[in-house]
C-alpha cells in the first residue's frame, strides 16, 4: 500500500480548530436543501474520517473526482482529518486520464459521483488497469453519496514528499494532468494571504460558480470561508446565464467567483442583473476577459470585475479589490513575489515565488523542479509587467492551448486521435467561433472513411469533453518541413479557407 | 405539431453551436449532440434558448441528461407543457 501510518497534519489542525470554535459562523449552502453550518460539517466529516480509517490502507490518498456539493467538502474535510491526503480533481476527467492519475499517484481510493456529469449521464464503474499497474475492489457507498472504489497497488507507486497533506492537479498543459503536492503550510499561508488581502471576513456570503477542486474556488473560496466563519454558497448546477442569474438574486452575495464565460453570458442578457446589492468583489481568473463584458457588466449593473493572477503550482499572486477598465490583475498578494526572465531572453516572463507554492509534481518527477529557478521562482509561462505596482498580463510563451480557462495539451489530443486505426496524421489547434468562443479543432488526414461524430465518440471515451475537437476537417496532407515540423502559415492558410476563421493557437 | 418542435429546437442547437452543427444533424434520429461536437459552453447557451425562447424551466440540479438529444429535449418540453 502507498502510505504508512502518520497523524494528521497542520492543515486538519487549524480547520479543526476554526470550524470547532464557537465564534465559526461558517456556513456551506449547496442548494436548497444542502446546508451545512460549522459542527454539523465537522461532525459529518469525522464520520467520514472514521469510515475512512476502516479502509485500507492506514492514511490514503484519496482521490476525489466530483461535481460541488456540501459532501465534497465533508469528504475533503474527513479525509484531512484521518491523515489522509485529498487529492482533488476536475469531475471531467475521463475514467482513461483517471487510470493513469491512480496508477502514477499511487491512488488508494476514489471517490466519485454515480454520474459522469448532468449531460453525460450515469457513470461506468471503474475497472483493474489494462496494464496491470493496480486492481480495484467493486464500487462500494460511502457515507457522503460517492461511490468508494478502494484500489490494490501490483507496481511500486511512488512516495510523497514529507510534509504533503494535500494534492490538486494542474489542468493538463502536460499530457496526464500533473498532481502537485502541497503542504499544510501552502494551503493554509494561500489562504490566510487571500483573506487579508480580499477582506474576507465572516460576514461575508461567497458565491462560487468554479469547481472546488479548481484553484479558483479552492484558493479564493473554499478554504479562505472555512478559516473566516464567511458563508460560502457552491450552486451544483450547469451555470447557465439563467441559472446563475437566479442564484445571484436569491443569494445576494457579496463575494462573486466565476469564470469569464459565465461573465461574458451575464453581460449577453437583455435585462439587469438583480441581488448585487450586497456585492463588494467579484473574481475571474484563468482566461481573459473579454473588454466589451466588463463595460457592459458596468455600466448596466455596477458590477466591476477583478481579473486577479495565480497558478495551479504557486496559488493566487495578485488581486485588485477596485478595478475599473486597465488596471490588469491588480496587486501582488502579501508575500508574493514578482520577478523578471531577463537571462533568459524572455525580457517579459513573469517568474513567482509564493509561501504557498507546491512542492513537486507527484506523476512527473523533475518536472516542477525543472520550472525553478536556482533561487526558487517558479517560472509561470505567462508574459507580463508591472505598471505602478499592478500586474499587466501580456499574452503566454509557448504552445499550450487554453479552452475557456482550461490548459490543455495539443500533443495529448493527437495522441489520442492518432491512435485510432484511420487516422496517419492530425494536427490540433484552437479558434475562435463565429460567437467569438475558442474552440478545439483538430485537422486530420485519414487512410479509411470516419465520421467526424465517430472520431469524437472514440476521444470521449478517452479524454474529458472539453479536450474533444469540435471542429474536425479532413485534408489529404498536413503540410510539413523537411524536418517534419508542421507549417504552421500554410497550416493557417487552409484553415482560413476551410472555416473563414482564423485559428489563434496553431 | 411535434416535427415543429423539433425543427425550433434543432434550430437552437444549430445558433448555439455557432452554425458548426446544422439543423438536418441535429433533428437526425439517435443523433448524441456531444459527439456531434457540441461543447459545455454550447450547452450553456441551448439551456438558455430553450428556457427563454419555449418558457421551460430546466431544473439544472436534476438529471439533464435528455438535452444529449433534439428528440430527448422535445419530450422534456412537451412533458413540462402538459403538467
Amino acid at each position: 500500500m502507498a502510505s504508512p501510518d502518520r497523524a494528521a497534519g497542520l492543515l486538519a489542525d487549524q480547520l479543526t480548530a476554526a470550524l470547532s470554535s464557537e465564534a465559526s459562523t461558517f456556513t456551506l449552502v449547496a442548494g436548497e436543501d444542502e446546508q451545512l453550518d460549522s459542527a454539523t460539517l465537522l461532525r459529518l466529516a469525522t464520520e467520514f474520517g472514521s469510515w475512512l480509517h476502516r479502509q485500507p490502507p492506514a492514511a490514503p490518498r484519496v482521490l476525489i473526482r466530483a461535481r460541488n456539493s456540501a459532501q465534497y467538502v465533508v469528504a475533503l474535510v474527513g479525509t484531512l482529518l484521518a491523515a489522509g491526503v485529498p487529492m482533488l480533481l476536475d469531475p471531467l476527467t475521463s475514467d482513461a486520464e483517471v487510470a493513469e492519475v491512480i496508477a502514477t499517484c499511487g491512488v488508494d481510493l476514489v471517490l466519485d459521483d454515480l454520474s459522469a456529469g448532468p449531460v453525460a449521464g450515469p457513470r461506468a464503474a471503474l475497472a483493474d488497469d489494462e496494464q496491470g499497474r493496480y486492481r480495484v475492489h467493486a464500487g462500494i457507498p460511502a457515507p457522503t453519496g460517492h461511490r468508494a472504489t478502494i484500489v490494490d497497488h501490483r507496481t511500486v507507486v511512488a512516495s510523497l514528499v514529507r510534509g504533503t497533506e494535500l494534492c490538486r492537479f494542474t489542468s493538463g498543459s502536460t499530457r496526464t494532468a500533473a498532481c502537485i503536492e502541497f503542504s499544510g503550510a501552502a494551503v493554509l499561508t494561500a489562504a490566510r494571504s487571500w483573506i487579508t488581502a480580499s477582506r474576507l471576513t465572516a460576514r461575508d456570503r461567497v458565491l462560487c460558480f468554479a469547481g472546488l477542486y479548481n484553484g479558483l474556488a479552492f484558493n479564493t473560496s473554499l478554504i479562505p470561508s472555512m478559516l473566516a466563519g464567511a458563508t460560502l454558497i457552491v450552486p451544483s448546477g450547469l451555470p447557465t446565464r439563467g441559472y446563475v442569474s437566479r442564484q445571484l438574486a436569491t443569494a445576494r452575495p457579496s463575494v462573486l467567483v466565476a469564470f469569464p464565460a459565465i461573465y461574458d453570458s451575464l453581460a449577453e442578457s437583455d435585462r439587469a442583473l438583480t441581488g448585487l446589492d450586497q456585492l463588494r468583489l467579484s473574481l475571474s481568473s484563468a482566461a481573459r476577459l473579454a473588454p466589451s463584458t466588463v463595460e457592459i457588466l458596468a455600466a448596466r449593473d455596477d458590477l466591476h470585475i477583478s481579473d486577479y493572477y495565480g497558478l495551479a503550482e504557486t496559488g493566487p499572486v495578485t488581486l485588485e479589490l477596485n478595478p475599473a477598465l486597465g488596471s490588469g490583475q491588480g496587486l501582488p498578494l502579501p508575500h508574493a513575489e514578482i520577478a523578471f526572465d531577463h537571462e533568459a531572453g524572455h525580457e517579459c516572463e513573469l517568474l513567482i515565488r509564493t509561501p504557498s507554492m507546491g512542492t513537486r509534481y507527484l506523476n512527473y518527477p523533475g518536472g516542477f523542479e525543472a520550472r525553478l529557478t536556482d533561487d526558487g521562482f517558479y517560472r509561470s509561462g505567462d508574459e507580463g509587467e508591472l505598471r505602478n505596482g499592478r500586474l499587466h498580463l501580456l499574452g503566454r510563451l509557448g504552445k499550450g492551448l487554453n479552452i475557456n480557462g482550461r490548459k490543455i495539451s495539443a500533443d495529448e489530443i493527437r495522441g489520442v486521435l492518432l491512435s485510432h486505426s484511420a487516422v496517419r496524421d492530425c494536427h490540433v489547434f484552437s479558434l475562435e467561433d463565429e460567437a467569438g468562443q475558442t474552440v478545439l479543432g483538430a485537422l486530420l488526414v485519414t487512410t479509411t472513411e470516419v465520421s467526424p461524430t465517430e472520431l469524437r465518440r472514440y476521444c470521449l471515451e478517452r479524454l474529458a469533453p472539453y479536450k474533444t475537437p469540435n471542429r474536425i476537417l479532413f485534408t489529404s496532407s498536413i503540410p510539413r518541413s523537411g524536418s517534419g515540423k508542421p507549417q504552421l502559415q500554410r497550416i493557417e492558410e487552409y484553415l482560413l479557407g476551410q472555416l473563414q476563421l482564423a485559428p489563434i493557437n496553431l | 405539431m411535434s416535427s415543429t418542435l423539433t425543427q425550433v429546437i434543432a434550430r437552437m442547437v444549430t445558433r448555439a453551436s455557432s452554425g458548426s452543427i446544422s439543423e438536418e444533424q441535429a433533428a437526425a434520429p439517435n443523433t448524441n449532440l456531444t459527439e456531434q461536437g457540441l461543447s459545455s459552453l454550447d450547452y450553456l447557451k441551448l439551456i438558455d434558448a430553450i428556457e427563454i425562447e419555449l418558457g421551460v424551466y430546466i431544473d439544472l440540479e436534476g438529471d439533464i441528461g435528455f438535452l444529449t438529444s433534439v428528440e430527448g429535449i422535445a419530450e422534456y418540453v412537451r412533458l413540462q407543457r402538459a403538467s
